[in-house]
Formats: structure tokens, sequence, C-alpha cells
């Protein structure tokens, strides 16, 4: 026990209800002794405590002339009330660890704003966070609109968004296109080998309508790893979730590092490595396409092809209204195809009122060896000339004029006209048989008959059912007599003996 | 009416060149509808004078033929 002097006491006339000394235990008014004290003291102004204080629960410390504050333990809880001013937690000592706020025992560690407020987290003595009142968490942004919403800059005050969304971020530095700033970076350290998958954004919806909490994945955006271990060089998958196949994400479009887009997994053949920045593989035997197309019949769908040099439109273009399409080039369009199948009309027209197909020997040279032309002869009349090349120069042999005219070897005077008709051979013995498709009024054949070198020629003139020889000759040999009928217009021969090779060649005449 | 031969004319000035064979029917209209038919000799008999051809010889040509002359006769309509 500290010694007590009795000088620290004043003398008093009166004694104060309030006054009292702590620990003593005596009679009021008398003079006291040192062994009237059970312990230590506390004064009233000033010095220093050397033992502990105990406060029974609920038993309080108040401070402040009107109890401010108050701090106190039920026995349950421990309470620090203040009704006054601000509470501060302060800390000002250096060389610390600052200000540890630690639970040692298990449970949260709970920030409670009872009541409509925010909870605000600031370093440098400026608001860096805060958590508002709708329980959304600004970072940078002190009305965050988005259940998380980070700034990039801090911003004070009004909305950046149309509608509250869940996470917003706010970017205000241009993106980098290299490894620097991005609005949102995902990163994955592994996955440097080519074909690596990296990063993903996953798209999960629900799986069962009677069960909201079974959600599976439909699709994701993910990274892609295409450059050489070291090596810059990536792009992206989109993936999606088959309908028919077992649960697992694929790839349903790849962009890589040479800026190809691949719609499915396959390969390109090598032979179309010239035309692989857009690819279309489907699995299997599956059919692949693509449909350009809107939602009425109007307006027109292009594949446009440009460079940096072209003045003119090429492509194709549909047009929804008319149904027409136009292929277009600033100048040849050339096919090249085994055969080419046009169930309508094709229409060729030129500037020169002399549109013409043109047929060359290979896809190395326009060199023409033959060519259909169609010659206007004005706005009412027009003639098809048929010109093949002969000496290395086109000539025209065959016209057919605008009254229906056809003109053989029309500008070559010294041999004229011939024309040659070619027919295979039909076997012919004793028996009558058709050498003639059938005529709906007539015709004039040229029949040759041969074996063995006995060939003779015979011109029949011949009708539905009457018929003459209108000259014959024999060639060599002595070939068998023959004997000509007509039957429905069709020209039929049989030979007296033998068997022969039989060729006809006949201009019918037809009726309308 | 039946189908009945018409003719079996044999043209050239000395030689026979060729033998015309004609048959002719009616059809339900009550016209005439007729058919031909021409026998070119072979080369050996193309400088057979027209005495040396038999009736015979002709009408054994036209027995072969006159089944296509009647089918082209019918085929008109004719019968």
């Amino acid at each position: 026990m500290a010694n007590v002097k009795f000088s620290d006491f004043a003398v008093r006339t009166t004694v104060p209800t309030v006054d009292y000394i702590v620990g003593y235990q005596g009679a009021a008014n008398i003079q006291i002794a040192p062994t009237d004290f059970l312990g230590d003291y506390l004064p009233l102004a000033g010095g220093t405590m050397i033992g502990d204080v105990v406060y029974n629960d609920s038993v309080k410390a108040k401070f402040g002339t009107g109890a401010d504050s108050e701090l106190y333990h039920t026995g349950s809880h421990l309470f620090f009330d203040n009704a006054i001013g601000t509470s501060y937690i302060r800390n000002t000592a250096a060389g610390g660890t600052g200000i540890l706020l630690r639970n040692s025992v298990i449970g949260d560690i709970q920030f409670d704003n009872e009541f409509a407020g925010n909870i605000l987290f600031n370093t440098s003595n400026v608001e860096r966070m805060r958590i508002d009142l709708d329980g959304n968490v600004g970072i940078a942004v002190d009305n965050p609109e988005a259940r998380l919403q980070v700034n990039e800059i801090p911003q004070a005050g009004g909305s950046t968004t149309t509608a509250p969304s869940l996470a917003h971020f706010v970017g205000s530095t241009a993106p980098s296109t290299v490894n620097g700033f991005a609005t949102l970076k995902l990163e994955y350290p592994a996955g440097a080998t080519p074909g690596d998958a990296g990063a993903q954004i996953m798209f999960t919806q629900g799986y069962h309508s009677g069960d909201p909490d079974n959600t599976q994945p439909v699709g994701s955006l993910r990274g892609y790893r295409t450059g050489a271990d070291t090596q810059y060089g990536g792009g992206l998958q989109l993936t999606y979730q088959p309908d028919a196949l077992p649960l697992g994400l694929v790839p349903g479009i790849t962009l890589d590092g040479d800026g190809t887009v691949t719609i499915g997994t396959g390969t390109v053949a090598a032979a179309n490595a010239a035309a692989d920045d857009f690819v279309i593989t489907g699995p299997g035997t599956t059919a692949t396409g693509i449909t350009i197309s809107n939602t009425s019949d109007s307006g027109v769908g292009t594949i446009f092809f440009g460079d940096t040099t072209s003045s003119a439109a090429a492509g194709f273009r549909y047009d929804h209204n008319t149904g027409d399409m136009s292929v277009s080039a600033e100048d040849d369009i050339n096919f090249t195809c085994d055969n080419a199948t046009f169930a309508g009309n094709v229409i060729i027209h030129d500037s020169s009122n002399a549109p013409y197909i043109d047929f060359v020997e290979d896809a190395a040279t326009t060199d023409s060896k033959a060519r259909i032309t169609m010659d206007q002869v004005d706005t009412d009349n027009g003639t098809l000339i048929f010109s093949t090349e002969g000496a290395g120069t086109l000539t025209n042999a065959l016209t057919i004029n605008q009254t229906g005219i056809v003109q053989v070897n029309p500008t070559n005077a010294s041999t004229g006209g011939i024309v040659n008709s070619y027919r295979a051979a039909i076997s012919v013995s004793t028996s009558a048989i058709a050498i003639s498709n059938p005529a709906t009024y007539g015709g004039l054949a040229s029949v040759w008959v041969n074996s063995a070198g006995n060939i003779a020629h015979d011109l029949v003139s011949y009708s539905l059912s009457g018929i003459d020889v209108v000259a014959s000759q024999p060639i060599s040999g002595a070939a068998a007599a023959r004997t000509y009928t007509a039957v429905s217009g069709v020209l039929k021969v049989a030979m007296a003996a033998g068997t022969y090779d039989v060729y006809a060649t006949e201009t019918r005449v037809s009726l309308t | 009416m039946a189908i009945t031969w018409v003719a079996k004319i044999c043209s050239g000035m000395d030689v026979v060149e060729k033998i015309k064979f004609i048959k002719q029917g009616i059809d339900d209209d009550g016209n005439k509808v007729m058919a031909s038919a021409v026998y070119v000799p072979s080369t050996d008999d193309s400088y057979k004078l027209r005495s040396e051809w038999s009736a015979s010889e002709i009408d054994a040509i036209a027995d072969k033929l006159s089944n296509d002359l009647d089918e082209a006769i019918t085929a008109q309509g004719g019968k």
C-alpha cells in the first residue's frame, strides 16, 4: 500500500455529499489514518493508476460531462457507446503496425451500419472504396450504380450507367495493344503451349426448370494460345455446349494468331490455304454454308471485295426485293469449274452492243479459240455469230441473222459453206430398221450402206408414209439391194442380203 | 375395203434403177391413204434390163415389204 500524505487533504468546513475517498470505508467526518484504506486509491485529479480498476457488469466508465461516451461490459458483450460527435479509433504511434482489428476466435468481423448509411474505406485520407446504403460496392466512385463498380479515375456523384448492372468497370485510358492498360484483364499464368486454352469467362444457365439452383455451362469466351513457347501469338475461342454430346464446352469459333477465324474445328486443305482467313468446317458429313439474310423482303445482301486501289465495287449482291443476284468485278470474271448449270435465263450484255462468250485453251491465257457473239444490227435486230480460230485468227464460221437465215462460213469465198453430219453406224440386215428419228412431215436422207467395202449411196426423200429414191449410185464393190419405207415419218431400210453398216444423215421437215 | 396394191413401178430408161411399190387404204372419212416403198437393186443388178425382171421376181420383193406398207397406212388411219 502506498503512503498517504495528509497534506493532500484540504481542511473543509463542510463536507459535500459527493466528495469521497476511493477505498476508505470508515465513518464520515473523522480523522482518518492510513490503516483505514483497504487498497490502492484513485486520486480525484491527475495521478497514475498502478493497479487494475474493475467494473462490475454493466458498470460504466463514462466520459464527458454529460456522459457523452460510455464503456462497459454487460457480462455478455462489450459496448463502447458514443452519443456526441464522431467516434475515432486513432493510432498516432510511429513504428507500430498501425491499427489491427483482430478476432482470435472463430467468428465474423462485422461492420454494421445499422441505419441507412455507407461504409467508407480511405487511404491517404481519401476515400477509395465504399459500400453504399443499397449494398453496391464502389471503388473510386462514391455513387456505384452496379453491385460492383470500379472506376479508373475517382468519380464523385453522378451516374455512369443507364441501368443497374452487376458489375461495371469504367476505364478512362485507351486500351493498350501490349500488356498495358485494360478495362478488365483476366490472366492465366500457365498455358504457354500452342493450342492451350487460357483465362475464361463462362456462361451458365438454368438446367432444370424445377431447380433454379441447377445451372450448367452453355458457352464461354476464353483465351487461346497459338504462338510457340517464348513467342507471341494467340487469339480467342468462343465455345459452346453441343446439344447432342456429353457435358463439356467445345470450340465453336476460333480466332488464331494469324487472324484466321474458324467456325468449327476442321482444317483447311492445302489447296485452299490462300483463302483460310474465314473458314467454316462442319463436323463429319454435316452440310456447311453461309446464309446472309434479313427480316424483310427488301434491301440488298452483299459480299464485297475491296482493296486500297479498287475504284469500282466488286462482289455479289442479292436484291431481296426483286430476287436478282448480281456478280460484279472491276475487270474480268473468270469461272473455273467442271460444269456450270444455269436453271434460268443467262443474260449477257455489254456497252459495245456486241457481247460475246469466249472459249480459251486454259486459264493462263485469254487467247480465244472460239467465240459466240451477238452483233446488234439496230435496236430491233441482231445476229448471232459463231467464230472459230484458224491460223491464229478468229473467223466467222456460222451466222444466224435477224431473219433466221443460217450462213455457213460466210466470209470465206474460196471454200464456201460446208455442212457435215456424222452419225454412228446402224447395223441393218434383211429386216427393216429405222434409220432416222421421227419427222412430223418428212425429210431428205443421205444414206450410206457399207458391208466389207461393198458400198452404195442413196438420196432418199420421205414423208409420213410415202417415199422415193431421188438418186442412187454404187460406190465400190457390189452392194446388196435394199428397200426403203417410211412409217409414221420414220425412214426404214432393209437389205436384201447380208448385214450392212448404214449411215444416214437426214434433213427433216417438221411442222411447228 | 382392204388395203390393196396400187402400183409396182420400175424406173429407168433401159435398166431398172429402182422399183417403187405403192399400196392404198381408206380412212374413216373415206380419204385415200397411200404408202410407198422403193427397192434399189443391187450393184450386180444395176444394169439389169427391164425385160430381164420377171413379174414373180418383183412380186417376191413386194411380198417382203407389204407388211411395212400396211403398217404405214394403218398408222395414218387407213385400213
